[in-house]
């Protein structure tokens, strides 16, 4: 079974656009609309990613990515931070919180693939 | 020391002074005085021993004289007369004739009218020798061969004086008076004599007192002592008790010395006794005079002493009473005042003389010092006060500034938290505008026609644009409000350098515009700094020159100069006129080219990169040589030594 990437996301228009990206270049999706779906969603389906918005409604990013850190089943995914937040420390917080990157919205289309493919099991950088 | 013991020393001193002055002055003047009244007395006296004497001698001489002219005396028939020539002493007896006997008898009456006459004599021509009195012993004795008898001879007009001679019977001087009996043809046939004792003469000239302690002499030519003070000196030379009165004694008719004799100062006065060449001599010890001035001297400054002294206490207790006392009652006064700064006391004033002015200048000078005290406390209250209010002012100044800034602090953050707020805000619709964007363009929605990419593209760079100036916006916000952060590490500029010229190429192909990248030197190459904040500084100024120039190239250069990396991006754009030279790195500020809008940009690139560069601890800066020519912009960065034990892999 192909691994999936879990995106755990509020806004319903990025939602869209990266489902839209990473299902054109081949991987399978799941949707989370908060932090606690998402956890559930994660624990249920074991992604092989997850790209985490921070801003997120009743429980925000650092605390979600705290919490699947905190899973010893969860403790192993990668987490992208994939933030408008651009002030002092976001990254480090995100980093600290226990992500593994960090991609700054709005994201670039043209690059987007190329920043995940590090995280994604079997795929080289550039391909 | 006290004002009374000064006053005393001072009295002690000047009544010493003065006693001894005037003792020494009283004592040379009395001396001087007492000298020359003894000196004209003795003079005086002198004068008149030796005109007595020669009185006496006058009066002798005549009395031989008339005696010489007794017709009786001087008879001629003088066969019969004692003769002692060729006498026996065992057989001789007196024949005395009358004629003779007649003689004698003149001869003893003269004797007894003249008591100083011890014996009356005459010795004949023919040997024979009458006298007044019986000889002794009847010895052979020839008048004719005797002294006396010759100078009379030799002399036959006048009466003589002979040598002096020791009477046998008492031990005085006895002179003897001769006269030659002469005939008519001046013939000598004879000589009468008297003998002359001298023993009244001295108590005569003794009974004289001549100033004090005086010692009195007659001496004869020859110098022989004939009178004196003193029995001892009788018949004695006068040389043999001092030869310096001797000489003096041989001087003039009136002398007057100073001598030594006996060891003591004398003063002599001598003087001629006309006729027989005797001198009469006073002897004066000095001391004696000094001796009798003592006392009067002595009397007279004791007498000034006790008088001095006697003025000294009086004025002393004057000076006590009027001065001392009142003086040491104001002083005690004003000591109390000066310890008790009591400047309310007044010193109690007890009487109207200088001193009683004095207190009264004291006590107004105390009431003026008084009142510049009041003031000065008034003063110094005033001054308190103004003090307390400055503080309270002070504080109210400092708390209404403290507000004042936590007011301000607050408007900062609220204005970083809005800024913050609204670029999130702005980021998220723009996310979804560049991701559609790029996914149309991409062709992952379906087939675009040509038209169609060249409008999303210009959507896309429209929307990057409007997200350059969102993330400037809020960087020049994070930097103004000392909210960014720098995260300095170990790099190397060479890989920071390449990134910048592969982001910043495709522009630069696009004008045909070469980008030539200087190999960074090693020793340059290492630093540790934000790479991100370089790298951000570097594609500002790479991007601005590929921006402003068309023709030429841009030059990238890197080098170590010191403590510090040079980079250093020349280009041979535009160029910037002098005048804007100043205001290039303020915020919002783009040359005025004249072609409005021609080159797009925030306006804050520059900007931002000085406040990096000098965040990061280096300086940037640019030249140009005017409109046309190409402009330098160089930054510099601090450099330091990367330790040895440090890895090379901070590439990420």
């Amino acid at each position: 079974m192909k691994p999936k990437i879990l995106i755990i996301e509020d806004n319903e228009q990025n939602m869209y656009l990266l489902t839209f990206i990473l299902t054109r270049h081949g991987q399978e999706v799941l949707q989370a609309r908060d932090g606690p779906q998402g956890i559930e969603l994660a624990l249920k389906e074991n992604p092989c990613l997850i790209l985490l918005d921070i801003q997120l409604p009743e429980m925000d990013g650092y605390t979600v990515a705290r919490e699947l850190r905190s899973n010893p089943v969860l403790r192993d995914i990668p987490i992208v931070a994939v933030t408008s937040y651009a002030m002092v420390g976001d990254r480090e917080k995100a980093l600290d919180a226990g992500c593994s990157g960090y991609i700054e919205k709005p994201i670039n289309p043209d690059t987007f693939m190329d920043q995940i493919a590090g995280f994604l099991p079997g795929v080289k950088q550039g391909e | 020391m006290k004002l009374k013991w000064k006053l005393l020393v001072l009295f002690g001193v000047t009544s010493l002074v003065i006693t001894a002055t005037l003792g020494i002055l009283l004592y040379h003047q009395l001396r001087e005085d007492r000298f020359q009244s003894i000196r004209l007395n003795t003079l005086e006296q002198l004068r008149h021993i030796a005109f007595s004497v020669r009185v006496f001698l006058d009066e002798v001489e005549n009395d031989v004289r008339a005696l010489a002219q007794n017709e009786t005396v001087c008879t001629k028939n003088d066969s019969g007369f004692t003769n002692f020539t060729a006498t026996d002493e065992r057989t001789f007896q007196y024949r005395i004739g009358s004629t003779e006997q007649e003689i004698i008898d003149i001869f003893n009456a003269y004797r007894i009218t003249h008591p100083y006459v011890n014996s009356v004599y005459m010795g004949r021509a023919n040997g024979s020798f009458v006298r007044s009195h019986s000889r002794e012993r009847p010895t052979r004795y020839d008048p004719r061969t005797r002294p006396w008898y010759r100078q009379a001879e030799q002399s036959p007009g006048g009466v003589v004086i002979t040598e002096p001679y020791s009477s046998l019977t008492t031990k005085d001087v006895n002179i003897g008076v001769v006269k030659a009996l002469v005939d008519s043809v001046d013939h000598v046939y004879g000589v009468v004599g008297a003998d002359v004792t001298l023993a009244n003469l001295t108590d005569y000239i003794l009974h004289f007192r001549i100033g004090p302690a005086s010692r009195i002499l007659i001496v004869d030519r020859t110098g022989t002592v004939l009178a004196s003070w003193t029995s001892d000196l009788l018949f004695s030379k006068i040389g043999d008790y001092s030869k310096e009165l001797a000489q003096i004694l041989q001087g003039g008719h009136q002398v007057e010395e100073s001598v030594v004799i006996e060891g003591a100062h004398h003063h002599v006065f001598s003087r001629e006794i006309e006729g027989v060449g005797w001198k009469l001599a006073v002897l004066i010890p000095v001391d004696a005079i000094e001796q009798e001035i003592r006392l009067p001297v002595m009397l007279t400054t004791g007498g000034l002493v006790l008088g001095l002294l006697f003025l000294s206490a009086l004025g002393l207790m004057g000076l006590n009473a009027f001065i001392i006392r009142p003086l040491d009652h104001l002083s005690e006064e004003t000591a109390l005042i000066a310890r008790t700064s009591d400047l309310s006391r007044q010193v109690r004033i007890s009487s109207k003389d200088e001193i009683g002015m004095l207190g009264t200048s004291f006590n107004e000078m105390i009431a003026a010092l008084n009142a510049t005290q009041k003031a000065l406390r008034e003063t110094e209250r005033n001054l308190i006060r103004h003090q307390e209010h400055l503080e309270e002012l002070v504080k109210e100044r400092t708390e209404e500034l403290a507000l004042a800034r936590d007011k301000a602090q607050e408007a900062d953050r609220l204005k970083s938290a809005f800024l913050a707020s609204m670029s999130h805000e702005l980021r998220t619709p723009l996310n979804s505008i560049i991701g559609f964007t790029g996914i149309l363009l991409q062709g992952l929605a379906g087939p675009v026609n040509e038209e169609q990419v060249k409008q999303l593209t210009m959507v896309r760079n429209s929307s990057q644009h409007l997200l350059q100036l969102i993330n400037e916006v809020l960087d020049i916000s994070k930097i103004e409000a000392g909210e960014l952060k720098l995260s300095p590490d170990w790099f190397n500029l060479t890989q920071a350098v390449e990134s910048v010229e592969k982001l910043v190429r495709p522009l630069a192909d696009k004008k045909g515009l070469p980008i030539r990248v200087e190999p960074v030197p090693a020793d340059a190459d290492r630093l540790f700094h934000d790479r991100r904040r370089v790298e951000q500084v570097l594609i500002n100024l790479v991007n601005n020159a590929v921006k402003f120039t068309e023709q030429g190239e841009v030059h990238v250069r890197c080098e170590r100069l010191g403590d510090e990396v040079v980079v250093s991006v020349r280009d041979t754009g535009i160029g910037i006129k002098a005048e804007d030279m100043g205001s290039l790195f303020e915020t919002f500020r783009q040359i005025e080219t004249g072609l409005t809008r021609r080159y797009e940009g925030t306006g804050l690139g520059l900007s931002i990169s000085r406040r990096l560069v000098e965040l990061m601890g280096g300086r940037i800066m640019v030249q140009s040589d005017g409109p046309g020519r190409g402009s330098v912009f160089t930054f510099t960065l601090p450099w330091k030594r990367e330790k040895t034990d440090e890895t090379e892999d901070s590439d990420h």
